[in-house]
């Protein structure tokens, strides 16, 4: 990872970084104290008077030797080593509205201009074959996300339980009732779960994000649509490949420990388990 | 004999040494010792990712860590130098 892109996405990737950046959207210049202090509130909540002693500590070297001087040398805050106090830069946003189409190819520019690039796949067909071809190759886990029901279809099946009979982990996300049961019924040995992700459901009608797939989450497919003037939907995909990919890294990110224990689920989804939870 | 008797004869410069806690970063340490070498507040020490890189420190004990291992640089006007579990810092004495 050299290029300057990518160390943005490095650093953005960084569960403090962002809380970093975030409470400087609200709050435009704050002292490395404050912003320490509710790091801390926000990170650990209340702690004995010695536990927050030595955590202030700890996390004032880390702002002041280190995360702040980098976030300024990468342009998303400044940092005046002087007085010790951060400001934000006002048009960095730390929660980009990426299923903007225009950022969303900016962000597809900026992903594949490293070593690593990534793949734009255009037209539902393509990403339909692309995401077959990974589930017949996934060896250990496959983690799908589909928000809508439209994208689902029995020919995909038999690529799933196949994967399912190699000893593939499947989890199967959708926040559509009906969505699930499909899975549910089709893939009874599936891991079927409802996310409780913000980023992936836009409040915004179209474009949305059509579809998720993380494969051996070294693999990621990220498929949106857009919506033509006539109100035909095209489906367009961008593709990460390898465990270092930018793309596959912020994924793998913001799913963070969904990947390892799913969501907190509603005592709806939860009174639909067919055993005790 | 007093040393103003002898003005060109400099004091032997302080040197703290300074132990690296299991739980504790490299770059950690050498902050925490010239921070209580030179009685300074953490915050008021230039920070260190403008003389270099953390990380790049944190990873070479991290990766090479032997007991050979040695790293000498200069911080805050005084020498530090960092073992495999220590950090020396000595008051550099410019001329």
């Amino acid at each position: 990872m050299d290029s300057f892109d990518e160390r943005i996405v490095t650093l953005v990737t960084n569960s403090t970084n962002r809380r970093v950046l975030t409470i400087l959207e609200a709050k435009k210049s704050i002292s490395v104290s404050e912003l320490a202090d509710r790091i801390i509130t926000h990170e650990t909540g209340l702690l004995e008077a010695d536990a927050y002693e030595s955590e202030l500590e700890r996390l004032l070297l880390s702002l002041h030797h280190k995360r702040l001087p980098e976030l300024d040398e990468a342009g998303l805050l400044e940092y005046d080593r002087t007085t010790n106090t951060v400001t934000g830069r006002p048009y960095v946003r730390a929660d980009g509205d990426w299923t903007d189409p225009a950022v969303f190819e900016e962000l597809f520019d900026r992903l594949s201009s490293g070593g690593q690039p990534c793949t734009l796949l255009e037209g539902r067909e393509a990403v339909y074959d692309y995401t077959r071809t990974l589930a017949d190759q996934a060896t250990s886990e496959l983690f799908l996300i589909y928000p809508s029901v439209e994208l689902l279809d029995e020919d995909c099946l038999p690529a799933a339980e196949a994967a399912i009979d190699r000893g593939v982990d499947f989890h199967a996300g959708a926040k559509s009732t009906e969505t699930r049961a499909f899975f549910e019924t089709n893939l009874p040995e599936a891991t079927v779960w409802e996310p409780q992700l913000d980023w992936l459901y836009d409040r915004s009608s179209c474009p949305t994000i059509s579809r998720l797939v993380l494969a051996d989450r070294e693999t990621v497919v990220v498929g949106l649509w857009t919506e033509d003037q006539d109100g035909s939907k095209t489906e367009t995909a961008m593709v990460g490949e390898g465990t270092t990919n930018p793309l596959v890294v912020l994924i793998r990110e913001l799913l963070g420990p969904r990947l390892d224990h799913l969501d907190y689920q509603s005592d709806d989804f939860v009174d639909h388990l067919p055993f005790e939870p | 004999m007093t040393d103003s008797d002898l003005p060109d004869k400099q004091p032997e410069p302080a040197t703290t040494t300074y132990t690296i806690d299991a739980t504790e970063r490299p770059t950690e340490a050498v902050v925490r010792a010239v921070a209580a070498h030179t009685n300074t507040a953490l915050l008021d020490l230039e920070p260190l990712y403008d003389v270099f890189d953390p990380t790049a420190l944190d990873d070479l004990f991290d990766t090479h860590a032997s007991h050979h291992t040695r790293v000498t640089f200069r911080y805050h006007q005084c020498s530090v130098t960092v073992h495999h579990e220590e950090v020396c810092v000595q008051t550099r004495l410019e001329k």
